[in-house]
């Protein structure tokens, strides 16, 4: 949680406020109506829309909206790897970075920092599982994301538009792979936090799935939970990445009709 | 269901670094919003469906059955009226709301609370997210201009949705919108308009009058000036405060003189404290408020007026000023010049609604001055068609405006409180007053309680230790029905102790964020008034279910102790358990069957054990330099039909007393340590904090003036030289001294550890001990509720929920708490003085007292008997004071008679009428006699006790909290 106890003592107002009603002031992050503040309700996702091989040099590419969230991801390979890959199966790097503009305050240096080669080792690891990689020995296939507008969390982005853009790049894959948030706030389970959300100091658990498969990939939650919410949370994320692949199925079926002109 | 329009809501913000940011938030607008019409065909009817089909209030302006749709200004000025039950039907948009919340708070919670009741048929309407209903702004629109047409858009769309069935009265109090409306083809009315109409004029008082009227008065012709330097602009504030040209303070208008004022500095290195005299210079602050303050020049400085005045209620409003103002600044007694300011603008009013009555007017008069309760408020002028009907009563009042031209501030009538004098009425004033919430348990927080017959289930006895067969007992005050703590104590095999503290477990049925939990939250403490009870929780609960009755199996919260014979903690425990006291006693049956030699049962065998361990535990304590404070409590013995005071008795303390309170102590300190270990950053703790050395001086002086040397630097040392400061002669002086003492203190608060960085800062100056909290009665105090579920939680007997380890909820909680228990002990000595003063009513009598203090135009007597302090004006009879002052030695000298502090004095006493509003207990010297200016005594004499003693005792359980405790 939060330790930033030297910036608390700047405001001695906050310490001495004798206003009877403060903490209900400030805002809800869900209405007594039970909306949330960009008009959603708590089980609703953000706007969804991809569109396919939008970089013809690649192998397979997608371009991915979600919410505010606007990133490209690409596939190279597979392709012969350097002698130190693996004999049994194909190695997957990632290379993860974003523009210097995608967030709201600029910044100068935006890859090699410690956050985005996180990520990177995580969505490494993720597909390494998902894809097939026996298929395809001796060999090595890169990814490539580029976060063009960042809204909160770029993890489960990156994680769906990867997986649009194997399957765009015809490689094949155990499942889809679904990433999405949840956070608890006011008693309520929230799916798919933007990133007003995101900042609030609540419970946030990241669950990858595949759904079809009902395999939990991966699960981070950097909060304490106590385990009597964290079920629900859990389900909340299921269903979440249950909607989601929905989305994203329906977005790969529609591709499909379109080159086969059907 | 989210439709496809999704909008992009872009702006800039500039952080404090001075960077810019482009925010970006998503809109989604949808189509699934219900109009919460009973008469609606397309939406879905359930049961948030609040607006009725038919709807008819009489109202002869739109006859037919009509919906009302308000605008912001109308809430946040008029929701007095809005509040009454004539108003239903009412759709209260969304972006209305939310503009209110951002204005003001308290205002939001109002509104709140009239939506949150089903029958009043208020129904939000959700139009910022409705598709049909969004507006966008234009370009070169203002936000407010945007919002007014939002609303307006509203109002069209219900009158397309509903196919023109029912009509949508708009009611807004700004013309330029309703004017556009009209011209839309809207039904729009102001409020005044439209109540008038209903023939209440009860109504029309509770309406706000806005500023525009009075600048139609002066249209008219009566001349007036203007008063008031104007306010600075906001935005020039903030400019000034930033360069330093303008100080932010809280402003504390003085007691005693009403031209007179504190301004209580925030982030000045240069000033504490600044003071204000003057009309223009207060410039229409009122008690409370957030001000900016510029500092005037050094030759400008004033000087404070430091007599004790009494007020006077002859001037007569508008007339007087000037005069005034040049008459009263004149040097004081002292010519000591303060630092002085003027007040330049109001950051932020405090206003709230205040108590008081009517001043007499003439008759017919159509304004009238209001004079509040409240000494530190000014007067306040107020419409009301009905004067004459509330001439003998107490009414209560809410500050609308304060304008340059008007020498009071503006308001409005809200409610009459009852007749004035009227005991009921007076108790009704002091928690209003006192801010203290005493309306009945709403519905949804009863709905939380447990079902009766409540029944103990398998699983609770699963997860609980099962101490039925303990000898627990409980000792408190007589007539106590909130029992929050038991105890025992046995023997262990090893020939150690254990004794354990057994608190209600309150928690078990107050779960968090429950209304009733909210509830509790918000009231923070039960309030004992003298006849009266006002409970933090209902009395299910508090009286039932939660309190330790005697032959009774109730859950609790245990901490035992193996402990040696002399006292020595070998090691603690904390667990929930279900108990079954053996006994509910009073203080005085446990002390006699501790005593009894003939009584060798378990309980008396188990008393002795506990005194022998709670007598070492307080000797250590002492020696640590505990402090043993005095702070008069009385106890009024009450007639049990009008719970009139019949007598008065000063509290008797029992060596159970303090084995209650020492068993207490070791629990609280030990659940302290237990938390903080646990939860370093969020524990919720008490502090009682050193205070400065200067505090202490008054009460030096004192001493000094019997020859006794006080030291303070440490509280060992204070402890120590109060325990020798005794006069064999003047058994009283000691404990006069410790009453001084107890008034040099600071008040010893709730904070959160995560946000005080030093350990050192925990201490708790009165007890002595490093590190203490509340943990033992959770009936009757929310900060206890808060650390047993930390230590529920800590030690896996509880579940957890998020704002558990959320230290700005829990810092937050802690102000709140802070706040309500300093108003409830103004509350509680409000009462005692309430029933003091009935006391004395009809009685005229001479009383024994000490010279408690010595000022420069009064005396401050003590009359032990009743714990009553008064001030002796020293005038005579025309008015003039006498005495002459010696500020060094602390005397008064009247016709060389020389009267010196802790003098023993006789007084008479009465009561003084002639203050309707504010009764007070008047004095006159009797003894020492003092030729034109004492009075004889009086030859029938001083009731006595006896007389009353076969009266029930109404218990007033820890009326006032010792400041050592």
């Amino acid at each position: 949680m939060d330790t930033s106890s030297p910036t608390q003592k700047k405001k001695p107002n906050e310490l001495t406020s004798t206003l009877t009603t403060d903490y209900i002031s400030g805002f809800d992050l869900i209405s007594i109506e039970g909306y949330r503040q960009d008009g959603r309700k708590p089980d609703e996702l953000r706007h969804f829309r991809v569109s396919f091989n939008v970089v013809s040099d690649a192998d397979g590419s997608c371009y991915m909206e979600h919410g505010n969230c606007k990133l490209l991801a690409t596939i190279y390979g597979p392709y012969e790897g350097e002698s130190r890959s693996n004999q049994e199966q194909a190695v997957i790097t990632c290379d993860f970075s974003m523009t210097s503009y995608c967030v709201s305050e600029r910044r100068l240096r935006t890859f090699g920092d410690m956050k985005s080669q996180k990520l990177q080792m995580a969505i490494q690891r993720v597909f390494q599982q998902a894809v097939n990689t026996e298929t395809y020995p001796k060999s090595q296939i890169d990814i490539h994301l580029k976060i063009l507008q960042s809204d909160g969390n770029d993890y489960c982005p990156c994680v769906n538009a990867t997986t649009l853009a194997f399957i765009n790049a015809g490689i094949p894959m155990k499942d889809f792979v679904c990433s999405s948030t949840v956070g608890y706030i006011q008693n309520k389970c929230i799916i798919d936090l933007n990133q007003q959300e995101e900042q609030q100091k609540s419970p946030q658990l990241t669950l990858t799935l595949m759904p079809q498969r009902n395999d939990i990939v991966a699960l981070t939650c950097e909060s304490r939970v106590h385990h009597d919410i964290y079920n629900d949370m859990l389900d909340a994320a299921t269903s979440a990445n249950l909607q989601l692949f929905h989305l994203m199925k329906q977005a790969v079926i529609n591709q499909l009709k379109t080159a086969l002109h059907v | 269901m989210i439709d496809d329009t999704r909008r992009l809501n872009s702006f800039l913000r500039k952080t404090r670094r001075g960077h810019v940011l482009k925010i970006t938030h998503e809109l989604y607008l949808r189509t699934d919003i219900p109009c919460g019409s009973n008469a609606c065909q397309q939406c879905t009817i359930d049961e948030s469906t609040l607006l009725d089909k038919h709807m008819n209030n009489g109202n002869s302006l739109v006859s037919t059955g009509h919906y009302l749709l308000v605008d912001t200004n109308v809430v946040l000025q008029q929701v007095d009226l809005l509040e009454d039950p004539l108003f239903t039907n009412v759709i209260v948009p969304q972006i209305v709301l939310d503009e209110v919340r951002h204005k003001s708070l308290a205002i939001y919670k109002r509104i709140r609370s009239v939506i949150s009741i089903p029958e009043r048929k208020f129904f939000v309407f959700i139009n910022e997210f409705n598709k049909n209903t969004f507006v966008l702004r234009k370009p070169g629109e203002s936000p407010n201009d945007r919002n007014d047409r939002a609303i307006r858009k509203i109002s069209q769309f219900y009158n397309e949705h509903l196919k023109q069935q029912i009509p949508i009265v708009l009611l807004t109090d700004d013309i330029a919108n309703r004017d556009l409306a009209r011209q839309e083809g809207l039904l729009a009315f102001s409020l005044k308009e439209y109540v008038t109409t209903f023939n209440r004029p009860e109504l029309l008082d509770r309406l706000v009058l806005k500023e525009e009227s009075f600048d139609l008065e002066k249209d008219i012709g009566k001349r007036k000036e203007i008063i008031f330097p104007e306010h600075v602009p906001l935005s020039e504030v903030q400019r000034g405060i930033k360069s330093g040209r303008y100080l932010q303070g809280t402003f504390q208008a003085s007691r005693e003189n009403y031209l007179e004022a504190n301004v209580f500095v925030q982030d000045s290195e240069k000033y504490n404290q600044l003071f204000v005299q003057g009309y223009r210079n207060l410039n229409r602050a009122v008690h409370d408020d957030i001000v900016a303050v510029e500092v005037l020049q050094e030759q400008e400085w004033a000087t404070p007026f430091s007599l004790v005045i009494d007020d006077k209620d002859d001037d007569q409003g508008d007339l007087v000023i000037e005069q005034e103002e040049t008459g009263l600044v004149v040097p004081g007694v002292s010519s000591k010049k303060t630092a002085s300011c003027r007040i330049v603008a109001i950051i932020k009013r405090n206003w709230r609604q205040y108590c008081g009555i009517l001043q007499e007017s003439l008759p017919g008069a159509k304004f009238h001055l209001f004079l509040p309760h409240e000494r530190r408020i000014p007067k306040i002028r107020i419409e009301s068609r009905q004067a004459e009907e509330l001439k003998n009563s107490r009414v209560m009042v809410q500050i609308d405006h304060w304008p340059r031209l008007s020498r009071y501030p503006q308001g409005h009538f809200i409610k009459t409180l009852g007749k004035l004098g009227d005991k009921e009425t007076e108790n009704e004033v002091i928690l209003a007053e006192n801010d203290i919430l005493h309306h009945e348990f709403p519905e949804a927080v009863l709905d939380c309680l447990p079902k009766l017959p409540w029944t103990i289930t398998a699983e609770d006895l699963a997860t609980r230790v099962d101490l039925r067969e303990f000898c627990i007992v409980s000792i408190d005050p007589p007539g106590c029905t909130d029992i929050d703590d038991a105890l025992h104590c046995r023997t262990l095999e090893n020939g150690n102790y254990e004794c354990g503290v057994h608190i209600a477990d309150v928690t078990h049925f107050v779960r968090p964020n429950t209304a009733l939990d909210l509830e509790a939250r918000e009231r923070g403490t039960t309030v004992y008034l003298t006849d009266r009870r006002i409970d933090m929780l209902p009395v299910l609960l508090s009286g039932n279910l939660c309190s330790l009755r005697g032959g009774e199996e109730r859950f609790a919260f245990s901490v035992r102790w193996e402990m040696t014979p002399d006292a020595k903690i070998v090691q603690t425990q904390f667990h929930k358990s279900i108990i079954k006291s053996k006994s509910a006693m009073t203080y005085e049956q446990a002390q006699t069957i501790k005593d009894d030699s003939g009584i060798n049962d378990e309980i008396a065998q188990s008393l002795r054990r506990l005194h022998s361990i709670a007598a070492q535990l307080r000797k250590r304590r002492m020696d640590k330099g505990a402090l043993v404070l005095e702070s008069s409590e009385v106890r009024f013995q009450l007639d049990t039909e009008t719970h009139d005071p019949l007598s008065v008795m000063n509290k008797e303390l029992r060596e159970t007393n303090w084995l209650v309170e020492e068993f207490m102590l070791l629990a609280n300190i030990s659940v302290a340590e237990k938390i903080y270990e646990l939860f370093p950053d969020c524990a919720c703790l008490r502090k009682h904090p050193a205070p400065p050395i200067s505090n202490f001086d008054p009460l030096v002086k004192a001493a000094d003036t019997k020859g006794f040397q006080i030291k303070a630097n440490t509280g060992k040392e204070l402890a120590d030289s109060l325990d020798q400061a005794i006069l064999s002669a003047h058994p009283y002086f000691n404990t006069m001294l410790r009453m001084l003492a107890t008034r040099c203190m600071m008040q010893a608060v709730y904070f959160c550890s995560g946000f005080e960085s030093d350990m050192k800062n925990f201490e708790h100056y009165g007890l002595a001990t490093p590190i203490y909290t509340h943990f033992t009665s959770p009936i009757r105090r929310y900060s206890d509720v808060l650390v047993h579920r930390l230590l529920a939680a800590g030690i896996n007997a509880d579940a957890t929920f998020p704002d558990l380890l959320n230290k700005r909820v829990l810092q937050q909680i802690c102000n709140n708490l802070n706040y309500r228990h300093r108003m409830a002990q103004y509350a509680a000595r409000a009462s005692v003085d309430l029933h003091t003063h009935l006391f004395f009513k009809n009685m005229h009598t001479d009383e024994d007292g000490y010279v408690f203090g010595v000022r420069k135009n009064a005396l401050q007597i003590l009359l032990p008997r009743y714990g009553l302090e008064t001030t002796l004006f020293l005038r005579d009879k025309e008015g003039k004071s006498v005495g002459e002052f010696n500020e060094e030695e602390a005397t008064q000298t009247i016709n060389n008679m020389t009267i010196h502090m802790f003098d023993p004095v006789t007084v008479q006493i009465s009561v003084d009428t002639n203050n309707v509003q504010r009764q007070r207990i008047q004095i006159h010297l009797v003894k020492p006699f003092i030729d034109g200016f004492s009075v004889s005594p009086i030859i029938k004499n001083k009731t006595t006790l006896e007389d009353i003693d076969d009266t029930i005792t109404t218990p007033v359980k820890r009326l006032k909290v010792k400041s050592s405790k």
